[in-house]
C-alpha cells in the first residue's frame, strides 16, 4: 500500500502545478468556447453552442489572421529547415573555423527578438526621409524600391518570412550541427572506402541518422510559428489589424485586451480552433517522420 | 595482389603546443605477398589502424609510396583502390538491412561495370553464403548477434570481390569463444578467396593463430616480420620475445662468463658464437620460456616455489627467482615427475632452443649455439 502511494507523492507538486496551470485552464477555454453572450462584467452568459465558432469563423480579421499564419508556416518551416541543413553541412565540413561560426550563428537566437525585429524594421522601412538600406541596395541593382512595412501585402509578407526564418535559424543550425557531429564517423569511412560519392553519403547516411532531429525541427517548428504573434508585433506594430498582418494568436489576444476587446469566448473559440490544428499538424507530423526511425525498429 | 610500401611514414601534428609530433607509422618498408594472411600485430596505439588507414587510402601519407602489385596508388582516392575493410565497431549502417548494407557498395559501381539489380542480389546473396548468414538477410543489424554483425560486415567488405581485405580488430567486440570459432572462419574465408588480407590485431594468440605471416610492431616501428614459428623461436628482440606467447617469457638479469649464461650465480647453459668462437664476458637480458623448464634434481636453475597450479593437462609452477625483471615467473610442465617441493626449492634444467639472450643496451637477441 505504502509503496503505492509513495510515487504519487513524489508526482503531487507537478501533477498540482500542471492541474492548477494547464489542465484547468484549457478545460476551461473549452468551456468558454461554448458559452454564448458571455458578459465579463457580470459574468454570465445567455446560452451554449456554436455560435461563437461560427461567428469567429466568419470574422474577417480571423480568416486573414489564419491565412497569415498559414503562410508564414508553410513558407518558413521548410525553407527554415532546409538553409539550416546547409549551413550545418558547411560548418560540418569546414572544422577549423566551425567553433568560432557556432558562436556567430547562435548570437541571434540569444538576441532579444524585439530589437532583431526593430533592425529589420529599420533595414527595411522607407519613409519620406530615407530609403532604408535595403531599398538603396534595390536601387543599386537597379530595382524599384518598396515599402516593405507598410506597403503592399507580398512585401510584409516577406519581410514577415524573412524575420521568421532569421530568428529560428541559429537554434536550427546548432541543433543540427550538433546531430551531424553525432553520427558515428566510421559510417563515413566504411561508405568512403567503398567509394561512395559524398551526394549519396549525405542521402543514405548522413540524412537517415539526422532524422530524428530533423523531424523534432519541423514538428516544434510547425507548433513555433502557429503560435507566432511577438515577430509580428515586432516589425509592425501592436495595430497588426490595420497592418493586415495579424495572426491567430494576434486575434486571440486582440479578442481578449484589444480594442474591440473583451470577449473571451470568441477568443476561447478562436484558441480551440487553433488547437485542434496544430493538433492534426502534429498528428500527421508524427505519424510520417515515424518511417525514418534510425533506433532501426521497423515501422508498423 | 601483392602490397608493397616503400618508407611508408605518418606523422600526425600534436595539438598540445610543445608536444612532439606523433610518429604513428614509422618508415614501414616491406612487401606482402599475393594471397596471404598477413597480420599486423602491436600494442594499442602502436599505429596499427593508421598503417590500415594509409593503406585503404582514408589517410594520406606524410612520406612513402604504397604499391599494389606494380601500380603506385599512393595518391589514389580511397573509391580507386577498391579494398574492403572491417572496421573495429562493424560500421553497419543501422538503419539498412543486411541485405541492404551488402549490397551498398555494389551501388556505386559505375560505367560498364554497373549492375543490375537481379545482379546485385544474386552478388549479396553469394557473399551471405560464404560467411553463412543467408538466413538474416532481411534484419536489421540492431537484431543481430555480435558475431553476426561482424560476418555482415566481412560480407559486405567481399561482395565487391576486393583484391585487398583490410581487417581492423576485427573479433575485439567478441566474447571468447566467438572469437575462436570466428577467427576460424575469417581463416577459411581467406583460403577459400584466396584475397591478399591484412588482419590487425593486439592479441598475439590470435595473430599466432591466424596469419600466414605476422608483423609485430610498437610505436610505429616494425620490429619483426615472419612466420608467426620463426618469430616465436627467435625473436629480434626483447620486446618482440615479451610480446609472444601465453604465459609470457620470463626475463632475467644475467651475464656471460666464460662462454657460460649466468642467472645469479646459476650456470643456465654454455654457449659458444654461431658457426664457432667464444663470447666475451658482457651483461645480458636472459629470457627463458614457460615450457623451457624441466624438473630436474640436478639442475643447474635454482628458483623458490610459490604456488603450483594445476591447469587440467600441465602444471604450472609459479616460482620466484632474486633476478627476475619479470613480474611473475612460471614454467609450464607436463610431468611434476623429479619436481622436489619438500624444502620450498625448485630445481629444472634448461632448454637451450627456449632460452634467449639479449643486449643489455640495445636489447637485440643474441644468436648462440651450444
Ligand atoms: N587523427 C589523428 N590525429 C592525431 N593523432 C592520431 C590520429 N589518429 C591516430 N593518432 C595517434 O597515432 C597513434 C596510432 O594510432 P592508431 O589508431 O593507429 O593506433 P592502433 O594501433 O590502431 O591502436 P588500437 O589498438 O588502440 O586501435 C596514436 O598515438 C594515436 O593517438
Ligand atoms: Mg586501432
Amino acid at each position: 500500500m505504502k509503496e503505492k502511494i509513495k510515487p504519487w507523492l513524489y508526482l503531487l507538486p507537478a501533477v498540482l502545478f500542471l492541474g492548477v496551470f494547464m489542465v484547468y485552464p484549457i478545460v476551461d477555454v473549452f468551456i468558454y468556447s461554448f458559452e454564448e453572450g458571455y458578459n465579463s462584467a457580470s459574468q454570465s452568459f445567455f446560452g451554449t453552442g456554436t455560435f461563437n465558432y461560427s461567428y469567429v469563423l466568419h470574422d474577417a480579421y480571423f480568416l486573414r489572421a489564419l491565412k497569415n499564419t498559414f503562410i508564414i508556416v508553410i513558407i518558413t518551416v521548410p525553407l527554415s529547415t532546409g538553409i539550416a541543413l546547409l549551413i550545418a553541412l558547411g560548418l560540418s565540413s569546414v572544422k577549423k573555423i566551425k567553433e568560432l561560426y557556432q558562436t556567430v550563428f547562435f548570437l541571434p537566437y540569444v538576441t532579444n527578438t524585439l530589437a532583431v525585429g526593430l533592425v529589420f524594421m529599420l533595414l527595411f522601412r522607407k519613409t519620406p526621409y530615407t530609403d532604408g538600406f535595403v531599398n538603396m541596395l534595390l536601387n543599386a541593382l537597379g530595382m524599384s524600391t518598396v515599402d516593405f512595412i507598410d506597403g503592399p501585402y507580398w512585401a510584409k509578407m516577406f519581410v514577415m518570412c524573412f524575420y521568421t526564418i532569421w530568428v529560428v535559424m541559429p537554434f536550427k543550425v546548432l541543433i543540427l550541427t550538433s546531430a551531424i557531429a553525432s553520427v558515428n564517423q566510421d559510417y563515413y569511412k566504411a561508405a568512403r572506402v567503398d567509394g561512395t560519392s559524398e551526394f549519396r553519403i549525405f542521402g543514405t547516411i548522413t540524412l537517415p541518422m539526422i532524422s530524428p532531429m530533423i523531424s523534432y525541427l519541423v514538428i516544434t517548428g510547425f507548433i513555433g510559428a502557429f503560435k507566432a504573434y511577438s515577430d509580428e508585433v515586432a516589425i509592425f506594430g501592436t495595430d497588426l489589424n490595420s497592418a493586415g498582418m495579424n495572426t491567430i494568436v494576434g486575434y486571440i489576444y486582440d479578442m481578449l485586451y484589444g480594442d474591440s476587446g473583451g470577449y473571451p469566448s470568441y477568443a476561447s473559440a478562436a484558441a480551440i480552433i487553433l488547437f485542434a490544428v496544430v493538433l492534426t499538424i502534429t498528428t500527421i507530423n508524427l505519424m510520417v517522420s515515424g518511417g525514418f526511425s534510425v533506433t532501426g525498429k521497423a515501422k508498423k | 595482389m601483392k602490397i608493397t610500401l616503400k618508407h611508408l611514414t605518418k606523422i600526425f601534428p600534436n595539438r598540445e603546443k610543445g608536444k612532439p609530433d606523433v610518429v604513428a607509422v614509422n618508415d614501414f618498408d616491406f612487401s606482402i605477398p599475393d594471397g596471404k594472411l598477413v597480420s599486423l600485430l602491436g600494442p594499442s596505439g602502436c599505429g596499427k589502424s593508421t598503417a590500415l588507414n594509409l593503406i585503404c587510402g582514408l589517410e594520406k601519407p606524410t612520406k612513402g609510396q604504397i604499391f599494389f602489385d606494380e601500380t603506385d596508388v599512393t595518391e589514389r582516392s580511397p573509391r580507386d583502390r577498391g579494398v574492403g575493410m572491417v572496421f573495429q565497431s562493424y560500421a553497419l549502417y543501422p538503419h539498412l538491412t543486411v541485405r541492404k548494407n551488402i549490397i551498398y557498395p555494389l551501388k556505386n559501381f559505375k560505367g560498364d561495370k554497373k549492375l543490375t539489380k537481379e545482379e546485385m542480389n544474386r552478388r549479396a546473396e553469394e557473399a551471405a553464403k560464404l560467411v553463412q548468414i543467408s538466413e538474416l538477410m532481411e534484419r536489421r543489424p540492431s537484431e543481430l548477434s555480435g558475431g553476426q554483425q561482424q560476418r555482415v560486415a566481412i560480407a559486405r567488405a567481399l561482395v565487391k570481390m576486393p583484391e585487398v581485405l583490410l581487417l581492423d580488430e576485427p573479433l575485439s567486440n567478441l566474447d571468447a569463444r566467438l572469437r575462436l570459432q570466428t577467427r576460424e572462419e575469417i581463416r577459411r574465408i581467406q583460403q577459400e578467396t584466396g584475397i591478399t588480407t591484412i588482419f590487425v590485431t593486439h592479441d598475439q594468440e590470435e595473430a599466432m593463430s591466424i596469419s600466414d605471416i605476422m608483423v609485430v610492431m610498437k610505436s610505429g616501428t616494425l620490429h619483426q616480420m615472419g612466420e608467426p614459428q620463426e618469430i616465436y623461436d627467435s625473436p629480434a628482440n626483447l620486446f618482440v620475445a615479451k610480446f609472444l606467447g601465453t604465459p609470457p617469457i620470463n626475463v632475467f638479469e644475467g651475464r656471460l662468463e666464460k662462454g657460460t649464461v649466468y642467472i645469479g650465480n646459476d650456470a643456465v647453459l654454455k654457449i659458444r658464437k654461431p658457426g664457432g668462437g667464444d663470447f666475451s664476458d658482457m651483461p645480458v637480458y636472459v629470457g627463458i620460456r614457460p615450457e623451457g623448464f624441466m624438473p630436474d634434481a640436478e639442475g643447474s636453475f635454482v628458483a623458490g616455489l610459490k604456488a603450483l597450479e594445476v591447469m587440467g593437462r600441465d602444471t604450472s609452477v609459479v616460482f620466484t627467482h632474486d633476478d627476475t625483471v619479470s613480474e611473475v615467473t612460471r614454467a609450464i610442465i607436463s610431468s611434476k615427475k623429479g619436481l622436489n617441493t619438500g624444502d620450498g626449492v625448485v630445481r629444472f634444467s634448461v632448454l637451450p632452443e627456449k632460452l634467449h639472450i639479449f643486449d643489455k643496451e640495445t636489447e637485440t637477441r643474441i644468436p648462440f649455439e651450444v
